[in-house]
């Protein structure tokens, strides 16, 4: 909102934090050559800039007051070559700059992405999607600016400063010192006043807050408003909440204002200064007319940066806490990975003594004691909060158990390479979840079959109608496929499955959401396919693990009951409970 | 620009103010030209060996800043202040807006989205505004006067210096509609990004057990890499415009020493002309460069101000007529009742009456459309016409407020407000006594709670009740529906976050207090029905079943397995 203005909560407020700094500087490297050009050539295109007064003194002095026409011509030529050295030069060290801020932009962004789908699952529970993004979006942008506008900006400016200052010293001292006579005593203002400056803007930010927080607050719940015909008291207090942000507002605008006009009457009162001083100078014939001149340009050209370096100071201040964040994100440890990738076996699964907490406190699985047969189809049911869904994720390794372990064909699964866990497992979840591309890409990615090899699948598994009406192999998914239901979603999601031919299934509630008609399609496939694989399939429905092998009922964490379905109906306990509650249901569920 | 126009009423109470900063803003302009000026008397006066002509010119020259300073203070602190207030005067009016507004306005803007528009949009006008505006005609002024004085000074230097400002013209419009084509696709390109991005962390589980990290980000970087190259082509046109802009001062300058300082040689010129003359130009540098930045605020504002209309001329609900005996317990009839959010029905064709006084029990599984009906019979959404009638009176025609005072609701998930207790059970806005307010937490089970408080009422619950457990802040609701008071009582749900002991004690002091009112309790818990006059039985929006406890559960039908299926759940509990 005020960029270029003074906002001198952010230039005196927080300090910059070297250590990220520094981590910043480490980013670069890879373009340290485009950098270190963008960095010499600021100083050349100051050079350039600032050499054009002086020039302007030579044309006075030499030629213009003594009347001498041969040589103006040089002269000007030569003003001529430095605007346009100065252009040139400018553009090329704001493109290499942006270009570097650019190009680490894009490399934190393809790294922090790799990054992201390394780190444990447990990381996307604590961290919703849309704030990931966030980080990988505006944050690494914050950061691309940080050099362009930042680093390389600010050390243009602070060089200008230096050139300018010792262009009017070499030209005349005593000049100088009359044009910056009245400098100290801004610099006595922002030292007296800093402190209250802080406090006006700082003051506007928290009233700003408590409006919005008002707002927010209000307008989720306008609903009470309406039926407690509360309109016009809600409309009062929100104006003595306007009222008090609108005087603190005025405070703020006070301090802006008066720092800006003091700045430019300073400018004003340096030309003066030097007007009198230097027009005595030369009525003395101690200086010249040219350095008269030349000097009132400089003193134009010194209070320029001096504004912009306080926006500059703000901007490196800002990308802080992106800068924070960013490396937040880096710095969180990938998962855990193992080394053995044993021979493929037949799909057998134990869990010795399971335990699991997500939070260390509460155990969502105690003691769970379990083999499955290779070959064997396993029900999992319980009712929700009972643990069946974390133990499929378990044994997907998304998490390590707390206590006791898993193991994959005799082997523990905290030795395995997770990728290789879940290559042996096949996985259809509740969420039939579908990439935007083709169907193609989406049932086998890798490129592991041929056409007629996928088409003789998607037959199989009777997805081949879905995929003829989106065109064929090529057809085009949507987003999160949303141009399918969601049965047709879920088949396709099955064929992912079974393209990878894993020797167990883990079907985790894959047909939960499917109206009667689709499940009873998805369920047929399941049926067919499972053969000569080890199947565990959770849910939630009594009724659609009614004809498993083994039934395990799971209840707070506990296995309660197992058997086939006869047998548990016939032990009478929870399990036949359940499958009576179930049949009274009422929404189906 | 046009729609710019929209932001002309809210300034219009303010015109004297930006009046009189336009005033000052010309004021300090005309010292602005009364520098260079003075600077070239100064020089002049050097060279014609007049000491004190000299002295008189720097002494001007900073009573010149001096005044200066004071005038262009003025005239920012109108223009910054119009700006503030204006802000407000919009923000109130936006609030005023969403306040008339009913059910489906908030179901076609989401919160969040809403805020944006009161936060984001409305700072976007107000720097448009203030700043916009200043800005304009400080350089419409320093443009005029400029022209003006270099005309007087010298038509022909004038002519010459001005040159190659036509270049600049052609310059900047070539430049900038490549500038909007690149900067769509860089736009276009982050789109695709953030939706890589989206995709792949909503679909982290499934590239997971598929083993499709490296693929994936492979597709990403292709994406990134675009987005890159798009990005760097805008940077090039970017970083093209300032140094080109920044090559036209220098050629003005360069052009008038080489045709001044012939005038100057030839004594045409004098030395001080030309020096003023070079500084004049100088200062129509700045606003030829702030004119590119008040192009995009102006594009920016424009959208602004397509999205604030959106709110500010939404439709408004039309005043209904006036209610008499609003106190008195109305009777309730549905006429062939339907209704949907959107084209999905949730309610079919119900009907039934209600006399003035019963308390009607509604039942059904989730979904059925129990809080539709209710949000229906408190005017929150609009009902169909002729289909719900209040007392004989069709509801859609009764003013909305009024019929809302009559209306004590207290709905699933009720909000608060942060504030003290006190505050939120009183929201109601009654000055009542301390001895009404323990009533009013004694009827809810509260009062006990309160005295363990360290603070008692003037406990703060925290933005929207956080501070308060669920149990808690719903209990605050019915008190404060309790404290409000009203003939037409609608319950959905009330007692969801209640144990059952409490939800028991609870219901039956309340149902004491409401004995006489018209009181609609919809509740997932079937039995909590019980000790209704008549329950409705809803499923897919359609009336199932009706009639008193008893008969519905000789009936056997859905109620009954609903009771049913709470026993076994019940049960169930008890087993763990």
């Amino acid at each position: 909102m005020r960029r270029g203005m003074f906002d001198l909560d952010e230039v005196t407020g927080r300090h910059l934090d070297w250590s990220l700094f520094r981590r910043f500087l480490r980013l670069i490297r890879p373009y340290r050559l485009s950098a270190t050009v963008a960095m010499a050539l600021l100083p050349l295109a100051t050079a350039a800039r600032l050499v054009q007064p002086f020039l302007i003194k030579v044309a006075i002095d030499r030629y213009i007051v003594p009347g001498q026409l041969t040589g103006l011509g040089g002269v000007v030529l030569l003003f001529l070559a430095a605007a346009c050295t100065e252009s040139l030069l400018g553009f090329w060290q704001g493109y290499l700059a942006q270009g570097v801020g650019q190009k680490i932009t894009a490399d934190l962004r393809s790294r922090g992405f790799r990054h992201l789908l390394r780190l444990p699952v447990g990381y996307f529970d604590r961290h919703p999607s849309g704030r990931l993004v966030t980080r990988l979006t505006s944050d690494v942008e914050n950061i691309g600016e940080l050099f362009g506008s930042g680093v390389a900006a600010a050390f243009g400016e602070v060089f200008s400063l230096v050139f300018v200052v010792t262009a009017m010293l070499w030209l005349s001292p005593s000049l100088t010192l009359v044009a910056f006579a009245l400098l100290p005593l801004l610099g006595l203002i922002l030292v007296l006043f800093r402190h209250r400056m802080r406090q006006a803007m700082r003051q506007v930010r928290a009233r700003l807050a408590e409006l919005n927080g008002y707002l927010a607050e209000r307008i989720a719940g306008i609903g009470t408003v309406r039926l407690f015909g509360q309109e016009n008291r809600t409309l009062e207090e929100f104006d003595g909440l306007q009222e008090v942000y609108r005087i603190s507002s005025f405070a703020a605008i006070r301090w802006d204002v008066f720092l800006f006009s003091a700045l430019e009457t300073l400018s004003a009162l340096a030309i003066a200064g030097i007007l009198w001083r230097g027009g005595m100078s030369v009525l003395e014939g101690v200086a010249t007319f040219g350095t008269l001149v030349a000097f009132l340009e400089y003193v134009q050209r010194f209070f320029a940066p001096l504004r912009k370096l306080s926006g500059h100071y703000s901007l490196l201040q800002a990308s802080n806490a992106s800068l924070e964040r960013i490396f937040e994100l880096l710095d969180q440890p990938s998962e855990a990975c193992g080394t053995k990738a044993p021979a493929k076996g037949q799909g057998g699964v134990r869990f010795e003594g399971v335990y699991f907490s997500y939070d260390g406190s509460d155990p969502v699985l105690s003691d769970i004691d379990l083999t499955i047969a290779p070959g064997e189809m396993v029900g999992l049911v319980g009712d929700t909060g009972s643990g069946k869904t974390t133990l499929g994720r378990l044994l997907l390794r998304f998490y390590d158990p707390t206590g006791g372990r898993i193991l994959l064909d005799d082997v523990d699964l905290g030795e395995i390479d997770p990728t290789e866990v879940r290559r042996r497992i096949g996985w259809v979840s509740q969420e039939p979840f579908l990439f935007a591309g083709t169907v193609r890409d989406n049932i086998d990615p890798l490129l592991r079959f041929g056409d007629e090899e996928l088409l003789e699948l998607l037959k199989k598994c009777g997805a081949w109608k879905v995929v003829e009406r989106l065109g064929g192999l090529q057809g085009r998914l949507e987003e999160r496929g949303r141009n399918l239901s969601a049965g047709e979603r879920q088949l396709l999601c099955l064929v992912r499955t079974l393209a990878v031919n894993p020797s167990v299934l883990l079907f985790d509630e894959a047909t939960s959401r499917l109206d009667a008609a689709t499940e009873a399609v998805v369920q047929q496939q399941m049926e067919r396919l499972r053969h000569g694989r080890t199947v565990l399939v959770i849910a939630h429905r009594l009724r659609s693990v009614q004809h498993a092998d083994r039934i395990i009922l799971l209840h707070r964490g506990v296995i309660r009951e197992i058997g086939t379905h006869a047998q548990l109906l016939a032990q009478n306990g929870l399990y036949a409970r359940l499958w009576r509650l179930q049949h009274l249901d009422i929404n189906g569920l | 620009m046009r729609r710019l126009r929209f932001l002309l009423p809210f300034l219009k109470p303010y015109r004297s103010i930006l009046l009189a900063g336009l005033g000052w803003l010309l004021v300090t302009d005309l010292f602005g030209l009364v520098g260079p000026w003075l600077l070239k008397v100064g020089i002049d006066a050097v060279q014609g060996q007049e000491l004190t002509t000299l002295y008189a010119a720097a002494l001007l020259l900073v009573t010149a800043s001096l005044l200066r300073y004071m005038t262009r203070s003025r005239s920012r602190h109108s223009f910054l202040h119009t700006a503030c207030r204006m802000e407000n005067d919009l923000r109130r009016d936006l609030l005023a807006r969403l306040l008339k507004q009913s059910g489906p306005f908030f179901d076609r803007f989401r919160t969040g989205d809403l805020l944006s528009r009161f936060t984001n949009d409305i700072a976007n006008l107000r720097t448009l505004a203030g700043f916009g505006t200043m800005i304009f005609g400080n350089t419409l002024i320093v443009y005029a006067m400029t022209l003006v004085v270099l005309l007087k000074l010298s038509p022909i230097l004038t002519f010459i210096a001005l040159l190659p400002y036509p270049l600049l013209f052609f310059l900047t419009r070539y430049l900038s509609g490549r500038l909007l084509k690149a900067s769509a696709r860089v736009q276009r390109g982050l789109g695709q990004v953030s939706e890589a991005l989206e995709e792949g962390i909503s679909g982290q589980a499934v590239i997971r057990s598929y083993g499709l990290r490296s693929l994936r980000g492979a597709c990403f970087d292709a994406l990134n890499e675009r987005y890159l190259e798009d990005s760097l082509t805008l940077a090039r046109l970017r970083n093209a415009i300032g140094p080109s802009m920044a090559l036209i001062a220098p050629l003005g300058t360069l052009l008038i020493f080489y045709f001044g300082g012939r005038q100057v040689i030839a004594q045409q010129l004098s030395l001080g002309e030309l020096v003023a003359f070079n500084a004049y130009l100088v200062q129509l540098t700045m606003p030829t460069l702030m004119l590119g930045w008040i192009f995009g605020l102006v594009q920016r504002g424009a959208a602004s101000v397509d999205r604030l209309v959106d709110i500010l001329h939404a439709e408004e609900p039309p005043e209904g007529f006036a209610i008499a005996g609003g106190e008195r317990p109305p009777a309730v009839s549905l006429r062939h009742l339907h209704f949907g959010y959107g084209d999905k029905p949730v309610l079919r064709d119900l009907s039934m009456d209600v006399g003035a006084g019963t308390l009607v029990g509604i039942a059904g599984p989730t979904g059925s459309g129990k809080s539709t009906l209710l949000r229906l019979l408190a005017g929150l959404y609009p009902a169909p016409e002729g289909q719900m009638l209040i007392d004989g009176h069709d509801l859609t025609r009764l003013d909305g407020s009024e019929h809302r005072r009559r209306v004590a609701m207290v709905s699933q998930e009720g909000r608060l407000f942060s504030g003290t207790l006190r505050d939120n059970l009183l929201y109601a806005g009654s000055d009542e006594s301390e001895e009404f307010l323990q009533n009013v937490a004694q009827a809810v089970c509260l009062d006990e709670e309160v005295a363990h408080f360290s603070r008692g009422f003037d406990t703060r619950v925290g933005e929207g009740g956080k501070a308060l457990s669920g149990g808690q802040r719903q209990r605050v609701c019915i008190g404060r529906a309790l404290a409000k008071g009203g003939s037409l009582w609608l319950l959905d749900d009330p007692f969801s976050h209640l144990d059952a002991a409490t939800a028991r004690t609870v219901w039956r002091r309340l149902r004491d207090l409401l004995v006489g009112k018209t009181v609609f309790l919809a509740s997932g818990h079937a039995s909590l029905l019980a000790a209704t006059d008549r329950i409705l039985v809803l499923d897919g929006g359609r009336l199932v079943e009706s009639g008193t406890y008893e008969s519905l559960i000789a009936q056997g039908g859905l109620y009954a397995r609903l009771l049913e299926k709470e026993r076994l759940q019940r049960e169930l509990e008890g087993l763990a």
